[in-house]
């Protein structure tokens, strides 16, 4: 594979993460039972996807921090058993209404998309 | 938390980097990112003792979150930045400028009123008077609500700009003025009177003053931009040439700004000369003078 091809490659993936993965950390917060904390969110992820969802992992701390600052998500410090404090998040109801949007969004984004590659095809 | 130098390197390039963020925002992000360390560390060291320094495996955590770099550009992106102690000192000399144009405008307005029904009419002299007033008003008024905007909101750094620039065009304008006036008066030798010069030349400032202020915003969108490739791209650190160019941009537009603020320092020590004060304060100033000559 060339550097252009490279290049065009990783930002096709960037640009395309880059609002999902918003979507995916709201997700993993509605879904955890246990209060959710950024290394648990990560975890909650790879583990979701079986390993194939590759990100830098310090990506997630600036989504958190941006999610908390719209109001979708509430923060506070906890004391765990053992360890270090750690910063929780919960989805607030802003967050939840939110959380549902962007998923029909997704549906209705993967459909089209999905339509569109169906009948133009993909030539090899 | 202090475990390793490796972890010890990578934080603090961090907390370096994340200038402009306030100190309390900064701690937590780093007290965040060094637990995600320990317990991913913690994770894959299993039953081993973390205590003992294994570097392979804070490197591979690290790589984990990714280059220093990446992990700031992200922050920067979605939290406030702090105004400094100097910016707001800044802030609130253009708050009282803004404020200080109004009242001018309001001057200008009553005396025009004044003239408009005494004995001593005057068309030309009078068009230019409320024109002039509007013209004060209007940017007066604008440079205090932006400064406001931006005391109230200091990530939209761009209000900070754009009352700058209106302050600056108010000031450096009337400094044009008298200059433009003294220039041509003493080489043209022409003997006119002030309503014809400045039913003439306050059109022209006007349309000086709307050139300067698209000129700037665009100064200003520019900075902006080349902050944003820094970030973004990282062509800052990894093309040394870029990065040249980036600065002379920034530096370039941090020169134009900063000697149009001086002009206004100049225009300050302009607005004191009897003349101008005449001018600019028809009313009040007259007032003012009276007292004196009665005195």
């Amino acid at each position: 594979m060339n550097k252009r091809i490279n290049g065009f490659l990783k930002k096709f993936n960037k640009e395309l993460k880059t609002g999902l993965l918003s979507m995916l950390v709201l997700l993993a917060i509605d879904s955890d039972v246990e209060p959710s904390y950024g290394y648990g969110i990560i975890k909650n992820l790879e583990s979701s996807s079986k390993g194939k969802l590759k990100f830098p992992e310090g990506t997630i701390y600036p989504i958190l921090s941006s999610l908390s600052n719209k109001k979708l998500l509430e923060s506070y410090w906890g004391d765990p058993q053992g360890g270090p404090r750690r910063k929780y998040y919960k989805l607030t109801a802003d967050g939840k209404e939110a959380l549902l949007l962007c998923h029909g969004d997704w549906l209705a984004f993967y459909e089209v998309t999905n339509d569109v590659i169906e009948k133009l095809g993909v030539k090899k | 938390m202090k475990f390793n130098n490796i972890v010890d390197d990578y934080i603090s390039k961090i907390k370096r980097e994340l200038y402009g963020i306030d100190s309390a925002s900064t701690n937590a992000i780093i007290e965040e990112l060094d637990n995600h360390i320990y317990e991913k560390s913690n994770d894959i060291a299993g039953d081993r003792n973390l205590l003992e320094p294994n570097n392979k495996i804070f490197r591979e955590v690290i790589s984990g979150l990714g280059p220093p770099n990446d992990v700031v550009v992200e922050y920067l992106k979605v939290l406030p930045k702090k105004t400094s102690k100097g910016l707001k000192l800044f802030l609130l000399l253009q708050l009282v400028i803004g404020i200080v144009a109004v009242i001018v405008s309001i001057d200008q307005f009553i005396t025009s009123y004044g003239i408009s029904q005494g004995e001593f009419y005057d068309g030309t002299y009078l068009l230019s008077m409320i024109f002039v007033g509007i013209t004060l008003l209007f940017l007066g008024a604008i440079t205090a609500i932006l400064v406001i905007k931006q005391l109230r909101k200091p990530k939209n750094i761009i209000h900070y700009g754009v009352g700058s620039v209106m302050l600056s065009v108010i000031l450096a304008a009337g400094l044009l003025l008298v200059m433009a006036k003294f220039i041509l008066w003493r080489h043209m030798e022409i003997n006119s009177d002030d309503e014809l010069f400045y039913a003439y030349v306050t059109p022209i400032f006007v349309l000086l003053m709307v050139g300067y202020i698209w000129g700037l915003r665009g100064s200003e969108d520019l900075k902006r931009r080349f902050m944003l490739e820094e970030f973004d791209n990282k062509k800052f650190a990894r093309k040394k040439k870029k990065s040249r160019n980036v600065m002379a941009g920034v530096v370039i537009f941090q020169f134009s700004n900063g000697a149009f603020n001086f002009v206004s320092i100049l225009f300050f020590l302009v607005i004191f000369s009897d003349s101008f004060m005449q001018f600019l304060f028809p009313s009040l100033g007259h007032r003012v003078l009276s007292l004196i000559m009665k005195d």
